[in-house]
């Protein structure tokens, strides 16, 4: 069981880290995508879930009966190679739909202390 | 850009075999042995290998960049994963998208995306808002 007290938790990266082209370049390569001069639309939940595995640590989600029900990404600059980005991530919500336990998990990323990306993520943890 | 309320766009299909998996894999860093172990999928439940869910919605993003001209216009972009995109050994998934206009205001466009594997939709409530010149 999740525990329902984790609502409202948020935890901010301890450390700022920089994005490199190589990195972007891959992402591109594996998705069909020829342009890696900014990273494209999906590209930040790379590193978004280790930030949700430290946000959740501790709460009794099961990792190895989870899986990714949705994903909503708001865009307001793209990442590009040489940003310097920080990230909070907060629990939005715990929830019991048809014998699965339902957590949705919101990031947001800041680039020099503006917010550029907010993403959402609902992780399913199968009954 | 001209687009008018209710366009579909053209429909495109990506193949996704196992060697995918594998580079999605190491470009995203989720190792999931569900994306690249037959054996272990099996165990799991799986009828085999399935793609990541955040690959088939990349794959959608890239779809969508090409139509309209860059990722860089993608300002929101939301997805549900619901049926898993299967990869057999010797039979690649070809996943087909396609996309119509659903509203048109102020320089941002409402596109719904449809991803198909085979009969199955595999994408729930995909939706992004896009910017156009």
């Amino acid at each position: 069981m999740i525990d329902p007290a984790i609502v409202g938790k948020r935890i901010t990266s301890s450390t700022d880290f920089t994005v490199n082209q190589d990195a972007i370049t891959r992402f591109c390569q594996a998705i069909g995508e020829r342009d890696d001069s900014i990273a494209p639309p999906t590209f930040s939940f790379t590193f978004i879930i280790a930030a949700f595995e430290e946000t959740l640590k501790g709460s009794g989600v099961d990792w190895s009966r989870m899986v990714h029900g949705d994903q909503r990404f708001e865009i307001r600059e793209p990442i590009k190679a040489g940003d310097r980005l920080s990230i909070s991530s907060t629990v939005e919500s715990v929830r019991s739909a048809a014998g699965n336990e339902l957590v949705t998990v919101r990031a947001d990323i800041e680039r020099e202390g503006q917010e550029i990306i907010h993403a959402w993520s609902t992780l399913v943890v199968r009954g | 850009m001209k687009l008018t309320l209710g366009e579909v766009l053209p429909t495109r299909t990506f193949t996704i075999d196992r060697s995918a998996l594998k580079a999605y894999a190491d470009a995203s860093g989720d190792q999931n042995p569900i994306h690249q172990d037959e054996s272990f999928a099996k165990s799991v439940g799986l009828p085999n290998v399935i793609a990541h869910g955040m690959l088939t919605m990349a794959l959608g993003g890239t779809y969508l960049a090409d139509f309209f001209g860059g990722s860089s216009k993608i300002r929101k972009f939301g997805a549900r994963f619901t049926k898993p995109v299967v990869v057999a050994e010797d039979v690649p998934a070809k996943v087909e998208f396609s996309g119509a206009i659903t509203a048109i205001e102020s320089g941002i466009v409402t596109v719904e995306l449809t991803a198909r594997h085979g009969d199955q939709k595999v994408l729930g409530m995909a939706k992004a808002e896009i910017t156009i010149d």
